[in-house]
């Protein structure tokens, strides 16, 4: 294609770019984007925690089946080596990307668990 | 070991004794330290090129240091590992430099990182540790702890000065205008021309090879997956090589294709994006943004296929870390097929600006024999009239079945590096769809065999920038012992520095894109 025609089409199509943040822009499908907990699903067993190659989990257990899920994505490497760790499925790799935070304390996620928690 | 290579060491001036290597292509010679020069210009005359060279010391386990040139045969499919015991006592040995100077480097980095002084070397300044570090401070040696921060001092740099009449020096970085890696660039110049280019570059070194030392592979593998954001797959897949020809470890088929698969994508997105960026460097931008919408179209094709936009994470010991999903990749096909189309009419329309194609033709020039002294690779040899490509000299994978032709250019400039990325892009488009379309049943995850105690083995592949050669040997509890990761841009860097000489300063952005080399792979 000669470099004008070229020139023509492409300033003729309707722009690649979008309004974003203005506009929802989603990721792709399939993107493993922040591990997250399905908290119901968590028998703490604290398999994330030997796995993640980064010691990015932190898994704390009470008595009672009662704990906390911790993770800081300042650590994650997004490498899904802990949803494949887990025995019951209870970590998903959720399509969120954008983890910029004010401050480094924000970047991670606390989930509390068990007796009187819904897991937030 | 194949006869051809066998002869070559019985024919061999230096005394040169064969030892069994873990892999069916090594050949572990060990030789004197006083031989390495003339073993190395000996072999050289026969065909081989340097692939590597690693410094080990190996004094935890009750010997000395050692020095590993690791030399390709690309006619047999071969690789000859020569090494040479050097004395804790006196870690001396005579420069191979003088006779193969192509390594040059790899002697400075032994020399700061382990110590051991190559005599004779034509420029032992400092090239991986800055002078800043402490005299006598040498990380790799064992004795030394990953996590210890070394005093720095403040030292001046010492640089190559031209001197003359008019003659001038121009610093260029190490911090740039654009988003691009840490590098300084010291130009002497007489008016408009470049003389000599000295690049300062470690300005990135993290110490990865000291970092995963005592490290399980499978934690190890992380990190050498992010050596650099571009070549991850290919990292990976020299890495888990490596590994996998120590525990002589059979990849399922369908681990093989897929690999293939992922280090074409690799490909693809890097040679389309690196053609859109050597026109950023000729300021016509129009080839430069349509050059990224082509790239990200690639990348977000990534994603899909693999859930990240460089590849992250897939690869693993064994095979790959999880299956993909065989719905994606046949529908990815479609995605492929207009990804070509457009990119085939993009070539077209930049290729037809006659300010443009002006511009690439003659700056940056390399001759054959530049990049045949250097051991230059990858895409930088092959615009040079070299015709090297790992994919067929030592085929791995599925290359063999693919035929891939090397597409070799011999005119030596910006414009021949750019015309071997767009034919090797066609060619990436068209074997990532054969790839797909033949894609063998069954699974591409597995468990590894043990590797046995002090084993060491090579692992390479052909990435964008040309081959990535790792050098890894295990301690007795599957763990890495010492890795050294031979990237693509290390062997090419002394490239740039001579493809500038006698050009003009503005030039020199779109020469160093037409490389388009990784500083954080060269540095690790």
């Amino acid at each position: 294609m000669g470099l004008i025609r070229f020139l023509l089409t492409k300033a003729l199509s309707k722009p690649v770019t979008t309004a974003y943040p203005a506009e929802v822009t989603l990721p792709q499908r399939g993107i493993r984007g922040t591990p997250v907990l399905v908290a119901e699903r968590c028998q703490l067993t604290a398999a994330c925690e030997a796995a993640c190659p980064t010691g990015a989990i932190q898994v704390d257990r009470g008595p009672a089946g009662v704990g906390s899920w911790h993770i800081d994505y300042g650590r994650c490497i997004f490498c899904g080596v802990c949803i494949q760790a887990c025995p019951d499925k209870a970590i998903v790799a959720s399509e969120r990307f954008e983890l910029a935070v004010r401050q480094r304390g924000q970047a991670s996620t606390t989930y509390r668990l068990g007796a009187g928690h819904d897991g937030s | 070991m194949s006869a051809q290579a066998a002869a070559i060491l019985q024919a061999s001036p230096v005394r040169l004794t064969p030892q069994p290597a873990s892999a069916p292509n090594e050949v572990l010679v060990l030789c004197d330290r006083a031989d390495l020069a003339g073993a190395g210009a000996y072999l050289d005359s026969r065909g081989a090129t340097l692939a590597t060279m690693v410094g080990l010391d190996l004094t935890p386990l009750g010997e000395d240091y050692a020095l590993e040139y690791v030399y390709s045969l690309p006619a047999f499919d071969e690789f000859i590992r020569l090494r040479a015991d050097i004395p804790r006592d006196d870690p001396e040995y005579p420069s191979v430099t003088p006779l193969l100077p192509a390594a040059q480097w790899y002697e400075r980095e032994a020399k700061d990182l382990l110590g051991i002084i190559p005599v004779g070397h034509p420029d032992p300044r400092r090239l991986v540790l800055h002078d800043a570090w402490p005299r006598g401070y040498h990380p790799l040696r064992k004795e030394i702890s990953a996590t210890e921060a070394p005093p720095l001092a403040n030292r001046r740099f010492d640089y190559f000065e031209v001197q003359g009449e008019g003659i001038y020096e121009l610093p260029v970085g190490p911090i740039h205008a654009g988003i691009i890696e840490p590098g300084h660039f010291r130009f002497s110049n007489a008016g408009e021309l470049i003389l000599h280019l000295d690049a300062r570059l470690f300005y990135t070194h993290r110490g990865v090879e000291k970092i995963v030392e005592g490290k399980s592979f499978e934690d190890a593998l992380f990190t050498v997956e992010r050596t650099c954001g571009v070549c991850t797959v290919s990292h990976a897949v020299s890495f888990c090589s490596a590994v996998e020809r120590m525990a002589r470890a059979e990849l399922s088929p369908a681990a093989t294709w897929l690999r293939t698969l992922l280090l074409e994508l690799e490909r693809l997105y890097n040679h389309v994006g690196d053609i859109g960026n050597i026109c950023a460097g000729a300021g016509f931008h129009l080839g430069s943004s349509q050059g990224a919408i082509l790239k990200e179209r690639l990348q977000r094709l990534n994603e899909t296929l693999t859930g990240h936009r460089f590849l992250m994470g897939v690869v693993g010991l064994g095979g790959l870390r999880y299956d993909l999903e065989p719905g994606v990749l046949t529908s990815s096909l479609e995605t492929l097929r207009e990804i070509r189309r457009d990119f085939e009419a993009y070539m077209g329309a930049v290729l037809s600006s006659g300010s443009f194609v002006g511009r690439i033709t003659g700056p940056g020039h390399v001759s054959a024999e530049t990049a045949l002294a250097l051991a230059g690779t990858g895409v930088a040899a092959r615009a040079s009239g070299v015709a090297t490509d790992y994919r067929q000299e030592h085929p791995h994978l599925a290359y063999p079945r693919l035929m891939m032709k090397r597409q070799v250019d011999s005119t030596g400039d910006v414009g021949a590096r750019l015309l071997v990325r767009a034919r090797e892009a066609l060619d990436s488009f068209d074997a990532a769809a054969e790839l797909i379309d033949s894609l063998p049943s069954g699974t591409a995850v597995a468990a590894m065999p043990p590797v046995p105690r002090g084993a060491s083995a090579l692992g390479y592949s052909e990435s964008p920038r040309g081959a990535n050669v790792h050098w890894l040997m295990a301690d007795g509890n599957s763990r890495v012992y010492r890795l050294r990761i031979r990237s693509a841009s290390f062997a090419n860097w002394p490239l740039v520095t001579r493809a500038v000489v006698e050009n003009m300063v503005p030039d020199f952005p779109l020469i160093n894109k037409s490389f388009e080399l990784c500083y954080a792979c060269c540095d690790r």
